[in-house]
């Protein structure tokens, strides 16, 4: 039986037009505490009637209902400016909901390492001035983990991630766009994350560079689990990677449909030259186009 | 030896020849429609000037260096702290920007005489004359550099509930180095400058003078070629200060740029 940890929601009122967060208001809580009662106990990340607008504009994202489970792969999928990486952020509490609800739960784990997210950018968003291992041990340090723990969590992210020991006291500027984004991934998941929001992060590599990468996320994710939650505008690698795919209309933009994605894991390469694959890559394509159409 | 001319020659090299190029053009314009001397002397009277008055030149360039590297350092330090304060919010910046803009557009000339006032004449007023010069463009480099740190990284020290003093002390700080470096280097020239300038009002006494008392001194003697000396001499002092911050902010830089490649 999944228990769970903390919750954390907002909600927003269309008449007042603000969102506040769970832990500062007390009627917030009652609320939290009641919708943890009532929903599935493995339901991690819960949006309903979700929207949200930039000052005067139209609505970026509107009426959007979203359902993702915990420890589950989803990927949403959505053409250039549809409001994904909007989405995206908004679960990082990085941006507030103009309305709607949206309630993300953490499982309670033993392990008091682990974090409750980690995101990874389009860009590497490396610090220059910072090597290799000291990029990777930033969420520790900002978290104020003891030196022991960060070199350790260090280490097992830098092997985690493929990266070798000497490739650790290099500078970003030292490394190719490839490992860059590795690095980034292997920051993402020092904390060990219960949640990993992943922003098209492979989205400047070639082709053959982002098959690889696919290919390491799904070995990671399978050997630690956790949610994730992967943007991408490219239809073969959202079929590669997740369970479910939801394809994002845009002006304004929500989720149209939510394709299941009926390969097992694991995943290996060869996949991708099974025609089942090419008739999911045809279906979820069409949906797409639809969308834009 | 060779590694090093490899490294220095480029870079040396091109300005070198061009000083020639101009040496001779100056030379054979002056020569050819016999320009009168305290209009425009020949090089090679510039020169000799230089090897007779070298004493002079020297402790003159000596005082005005000690003035220009003092109010330059000043004006680093104040510009960086200034910046500290305009970064903390926008309304701090949108109040105070206008004031700091009155540095870069005050005519030196009307508030010279306030200067000397409240420093009296000599050096604590040639310095501050240099830093009222200089300040600006570290101030407005730096503000740049803690204010234009990209949202991503932003949002990662967000997401990881960094406080306040992490962000300024892991992310905006860092940063703002490069810019620094930039707004050190176009102050460094200034600061020569605002030296010169600061002994035009508040010069030396006569046994104790800058490159500004001899420009007005040979000036208004009609000693145009000690003129040229001592413009030459203020634009060389301009050019070491100009290399010399340019190489400390090269040494900074190096985990930024270039040196871990080369490596």
């Amino acid at each position: 039986m999944q228990k769970f940890l903390r919750a954390s929601i907002i909600e927003v009122h269309p008449e007042v037009g603000i969102g506040y967060p769970a832990d500062s208001i007390s009627r917030t809580l009652l609320e939290t505490m009641a919708l943890m009662a009532t929903s599935a106990t493995d339901v991690m990340i819960h949006a309903q009637d979700l929207g949200i607008a930039f000052e005067d504009n139209a609505p970026v994202l509107q009426q959007l209902n979203l359902e993702v489970q915990t420890n589950e792969f989803v990927a949403l999928l959505g053409s250039s400016g549809c409001g994904k990486s909007t989405l995206l952020r908004m679960i990082a509490g990085l941006a507030t909901p103009t309305e709607g609800t949206l309630t993300v739960q953490y499982p309670e784990d033993e392990s008091a390492q682990q974090s409750e997210q980690g995101f990874v950018f389009q860009d590497p968003t490396l610090l220059p001035w910072r090597t290799v291992e000291d990029n990777i041990r930033l969420p520790l340090e900002l978290r104020g983990a003891s030196r022991e723990d960060q070199r350790e969590a260090v280490q097992r992210s830098l092997e985690l991630i493929g990266l070798a020991a000497t490739d650790g006291t290099k500078y970003p500027r030292m490394l190719s766009g490839g490992m860059r984004m590795r690095v980034s991934l292997a920051r993402a998941l020092v904390m060990q994350p219960r949640l990993l929001l992943l922003d098209e992060p492979f989205a400047a590599l070639d082709d053959i560079m982002r098959q690889q990468l696919n290919e390491d996320l799904l070995q990671i994710w399978q050997q630690h689990p956790c949610t994730a939650l992967f943007v991408t505008h490219n239809v073969a690698e959202a079929v590669f990677l997740s369970q479910r795919v939801m394809v994002m209309s845009h002006h304004p933009g929500t989720i149209v449909e939510t394709i299941e994605i009926p390969f097992s894991y694991p995943r290996s390469p060869e996949l991708r030259s099974d025609p089942e694959f090419a008739r999911m890559v045809g279906e979820v394509a069409t949906c797409l186009r639809n969308t834009v159409s | 030896m060779k590694h090093w001319f490899q490294q220095i020659g480029p870079i040396m090299i091109p300005p070198v020849i061009f000083f020639a190029v101009v040496l001779l053009a100056w030379h054979l314009v002056v020569d050819i429609n016999e320009i009168e001397s305290f209009l425009v002397p020949l090089p090679g009277e510039v020169w000799q000037v230089v090897q007779e008055k070298s004493v002079e030149l020297s402790r003159a360039t000596w005082n005005t260096a000690l003035a220009a590297v003092s109010g330059f350092m000043l004006s680093v330090v104040i510009g960086t702290f200034t910046a500290f304060v305009f970064s903390q919010s926008i309304l701090v910046r949108r109040s105070l920007y206008p004031y700091a803009i009155f540095l870069q557009t005050v005519p030196i000339v009307a508030i010279a005489p306030l200067v000397i006032n409240w420093f009296g004449n000599g050096f604590q007023s040639i310095v501050v004359v240099t830093v009222v010069i200089s300040l600006f463009p570290v101030i407005t480099s730096v503000t740049v550099g803690l204010t234009s740190v990209d949202r991503g990284l932003r949002d990662l020290f967000e997401m990881n509930r960094a406080s306040r003093w992490q962000t300024l002390l892991k992310l905006r700080m860092p940063h703002a180095v490069p810019y620094l470096v930039t707004g050190a280097r176009t102050s460094s020239g200034l600061a020569v400058v605002g030296a010169i300038v600061g002994e035009f009002f508040a010069g030396y006494a006569s046994d104790h003078y800058g490159l500004g008392y001899l420009v007005l001194q040979s000036s208004g003697q009609l000693r145009t070629d000690l003129l040229f000396a001592t413009i030459i001499s203020s634009a060389l002092l301009g050019v070491m200060m100009f290399a010399l911050v340019t190489w400390v902010g090269y040494q900074l830089l190096a985990r930024w740029t270039y040196a871990q490649e080369q490596a």
